[in-house]
């Protein structure tokens, strides 16, 4: 590694507060929630059919290319948040370029193309499966097809670590910057949302939703787990160097982090998830050379469920003792995007630096056993100067990035 | 930072061997993995056959639980960790648990597809908790980092047929900039119905045995299995007086950023990241003396794979081993970089290069030294490992024998 230092200069967001950053930032700091009763997906044999899901999304209007209509919708959100980010960024799109990469996580890639192809193959007997829709079911297709329409000629790299995909992109592209691999990095996260997934959360117990009136709660006592969102958040990575250079936009400094996995004991698997998720936080700090004291504002995973609440809270009291930062978790508004949620957690931190506001964890409640300072229910006016954004899954994955103003 | 990093263990689970000697046997003698697959319908594709491990007794890895709960490019995966392990009880958390980890390639995982079929077979209630964890890819590798407690980056690579290199390459890396102090990297991929439906509708599949690079090559074939090497400072390896392969000392990636399932004829996607690989095991063309192919015997790859030599290596192509040992064992998707990364650490422990089984005829297309059918021996030092995948994913990395400085 070396003493190269990487910026953020672009963010595109496709969610189901708004497609476009603008719209986004707009209804995140106003703490517009996203959350409703699902509309184009079928959810109907859910206990609950609640979702974040993205309306309204013409890709069309971000996609310049012809023949989209045999990309699927995971790659769609994809494809398109990165046009956004390399617009946001102020750089051209499609000439081929070999000092471009592309790091993308997504949990599930292509669920329904990948179901839609088995449903052919069982159900047809001569197996006559087209071959157009065989290549949505690899899961780096979304990726690869960011690299086609960006012309990113550098490193293509496809991770899935469940919940912290988004995440871990975000800091391998970093890496990759780091190492002299390419000199700007498209990186995030993307995820569609099917019944599959809303289906997993509920039989895996993270989601108890039943009743179409329940919100989703984190940090809260009345908490009823997970409400499962879709969307993709890209952001454009490139040293600070070259961004002065070029006269970017810069949104903040990515100063470190730290990725973890919390390989715990069945007997006792929270309290080991705390004290690892602690560690993570507490090593990703370090690394940045930010002391505890200094952290403004931490964008947690915050998930709404019960173990991953607590673990959660407990490891930022282990960390900041009785001097919480200020927290807040944006999935009541999005919905939890899976793969997506630790880059939508990243552009958060980015847009609490750059426009000196906090976003709320909107229909917030209290919870005796968590003792941290929730930015409830309403943005917060705070000059952020350092901020953290948490992600971790329910395989132990924990990823932490800390961001700083540009001084 | 700038450390070395060395190979301690290497394990292997293919349908020629379910451990790292078997296998190496038969990559020596040149035998085919390859016949009838049984795990799912063949009728109507263009091949029935493929790699498939036949004799796999997921049981004899695992515990009765995870055998029932696990799917079977985990349980694959962890017979090949277990393999590196060679019955010691060393435990690679050492000082700090959060500095050793464990990233795992794969192409189609634990394939969730399945889940749908179950859901529609039987409907929604009928769907358990197991369910879901089984068809959960992000939890690959998962198992391992919390069987062993290794508390380091636990990451799934997706890079389809790259992505066991990949998963090489990033680990070497975490290991060289001073993030992690020991990786378990590899790959994994069980035999898929879908993959296999897949390459018979996109006109794949070889309708006879897998030929790599020769002329009468009509495509590729399917198969499955796992592998890991374990990667460590020389340092520590010294340290614990471990046995050390060979050293990863390099990794290259790119992209071709032209077309989903086409590679690039010319190869110029894939001569960038070889370049990219020599270029950061600071070494130069000329330190190469084997290459191990991606080597699929698809038409296509094998012809741009021949072109992307060539521009590296120009006239000194031709005098360089280059051989697919997934003539032998078939195309193993995301674990084949992997598995060629483990090969490859037995050929800088032995000196002998594993052959191009089922070669035949020239291509005037594809004219280098692919040492057909037999084995060869020779003083290897230094080996380029290329995997390319779909999207133009192309990804190299540099094996080199270790010489302590």
């Amino acid at each position: 590694m070396n003493d190269k230092r990487v910026v953020v200069t672009g963010i595109g967001v496709i969610s189901p507060i708004g497609c476009g950053l603008a719209a986004f930032r707009k209804n995140l700091f106003a703490g517009t929630c996203g959350i409703r009763e699902a509309r184009d997906i079928d959810l109907s044999e859910l206990p609950c059919n609640k979702a974040g899901e993205v309306v309204d999304f013409n890709p069309k209007d971000f996609i310049p290319r012809k023949n989209i209509r045999y990309l699927d919708r995971v790659t769609l959100f994809a494809v398109s948040a990165a046009v956004l980010a390399m617009k946001d960024a102020g750089l051209d799109i499609g000439k081929a370029n070999a000092a471009r990469g592309t790091v993308l996580g997504s949990m599930y890639s292509g669920w329904s193309s990948i179901s839609s192809f088995r449903e052919v193959m069982e159900t047809d007997r001569l197996k006559r499966v087209s071959p157009a829709l065989f290549p949505n079911t690899v899961l780096n297709a979304p990726a690869s097809q960011v690299a086609i329409e960006l012309g990113n000629q550098g490193p293509c790299t496809s991770v899935n670590t469940g919940f912290s995909s988004g995440a871990d992109a975000i800091a391998l592209g970093c890496d990759y910057l780091k190492e002299g691999k390419a000199e700007i990095v498209i990186a995030g996260g993307a995820e569609e949302l099917n019944k599959w997934i809303a289906g997993s959360l509920v039989k895996n117990s993270l989601s108890h939703h039943r009743d179409v009136s329940d919100m989703y709660r984190v940090f809260s006592s009345d908490r009823k787990g997970i409400i499962p969102g879709e969307g993709a958040c890209m952001v454009v990575l490139e040293t600070r160097e070259q961004a002065l250079e070029r006269q970017a936009k810069v949104y903040c400094e990515i100063l470190g982090g730290f990725t973890g996995t919390s390989a715990a004991d069945s007997y006792s698997y929270a309290l080991t998830m705390e004290a690892d998720m602690a560690t993570v936080v507490q090593k990703a700090l370090e690394s940045s050379g930010v002391v505890k004291s200094e952290v403004d504002y931490i964008c947690a995973e915050g998930n709404g469920t019960r173990t991953g609440d607590l673990a959660e809270a407990g490891a930022i009291s282990r960390v900041f003792k009785n001097e919480s930062p200020w927290v807040s978790s944006i999935k009541p508004m999005i919905g939890h995007t899976s793969g997506a949620a630790g880059a939508f957690n990243a552009a958060a931190c980015c847009l609490a630096i750059r426009h000196g506001r906090l976003p709320p964890t909107i229909y917030y409640g209290e919870d005796p056993e968590i003792r941290l300072r929730i930015v409830a229910d309403r943005a917060k006016k705070a000059n952020v100067q350092k901020a953290v954004s948490n992600a971790f899954s329910t395989g132990g994955n924990t990823t932490t990035i800390v961001f700083g103003g540009m001084d | 930072m700038n450390r070395r990093v060395v190979i301690t263990g290497v394990g292997v689970v293919t349908p020629v061997g379910i451990t790292r000697e078997r296998f190496w046997q038969s990559m020596k003698e040149g035998r085919s993995g390859i016949g009838q697959i049984t795990t799912f319908d063949t009728d109507h594709y263009a091949n029935a056959r493929g790699g498939e491990i036949r004799d796999f007794k997921p049981e004899t890895f695992l515990d009765g639980k995870d055998t029932d709960i696990l799917d079977r490019s985990t349980q694959l995966l962890h017979a090949a960790v277990l393999d590196a392990f060679d019955g010691t009880d060393f435990d690679p958390g050492f000082e700090d648990r959060f500095r050793s980890g464990v990233i795992v390639g794969t192409t189609t995982g634990a394939d969730s597809s399945n889940f749908h079929s179950k859901w529609n077979r039987e409907g929604f209630d009928s769907i358990l908790t197991e369910d879901v964890l089984r068809y959960r890819s992000d939890l690959i590798p998962n198992y391992i980092s919390q069987r062993y407690r290794l508390k380091g980056p636990s990451l799934l690579v997706t890079n389809a047929c790259a992505a066991g290199t990949y998963a090489i390459g990033q680990a070497m890396n975490l290991i060289r900039s001073g993030r992690a102090d020991f990786m378990i990297a590899g790959g994994t991929e069980r035999m898929s119905d879908l993959a296999m439906c897949g390459f018979n509708a996109t006109r794949s599949l070889s309708s006879d045995e897998v030929r790599p690079f020769d002329k009468l090559r009509k495509g590729l074939l399917l198969g499955e299995g796992a592998a890991v090497l374990f990667l460590e400072t020389p340092e520590a390896a010294t340290k614990r007086a471990a046995k050390i392969y060979g050293e990863v000392a390099g990794f290259g990636l790119s992209c071709d950023a032209a077309h989903m399932t086409s590679p690039m004829v010319g190869g110029e996607g894939a001569a960038l990241s070889m370049l990219e690989a020599i270029r950061d095991a600071g070494l130069s063309a000329d330190d190469i003396d084997y290459i191990s192919a991606h080597g699929t015997g698809t038409a296509l790859n094998d012809r741009m794979e021949t072109n992307a030599v060539k521009r590296v290596f120009g006239e000194r192509a031709y005098r360089i081993p280059m051989s697919s040992i997934k003539s032998m064992i078939g195309h193993t998707l995301g674990a084949s970089g992997a598995i060629e990364a483990a090969a490859c650490a037995m050929i800088l422990e032995t000196g002998i290069i594993p052959p191009t089984i089922n070669y035949t005829e020239k291509d005037a297309d594809c004219d280098l030294y692919y040492v057909p059918n037999k084995a060869a021996e020779a003083r290897v030092n230094t080996i380029l490992s290329n995997s390319y995948a779909f999207g133009g994913n192309n990804a190299s990395i540099i094996l080199r024998r270790f010489e302590n400085e």
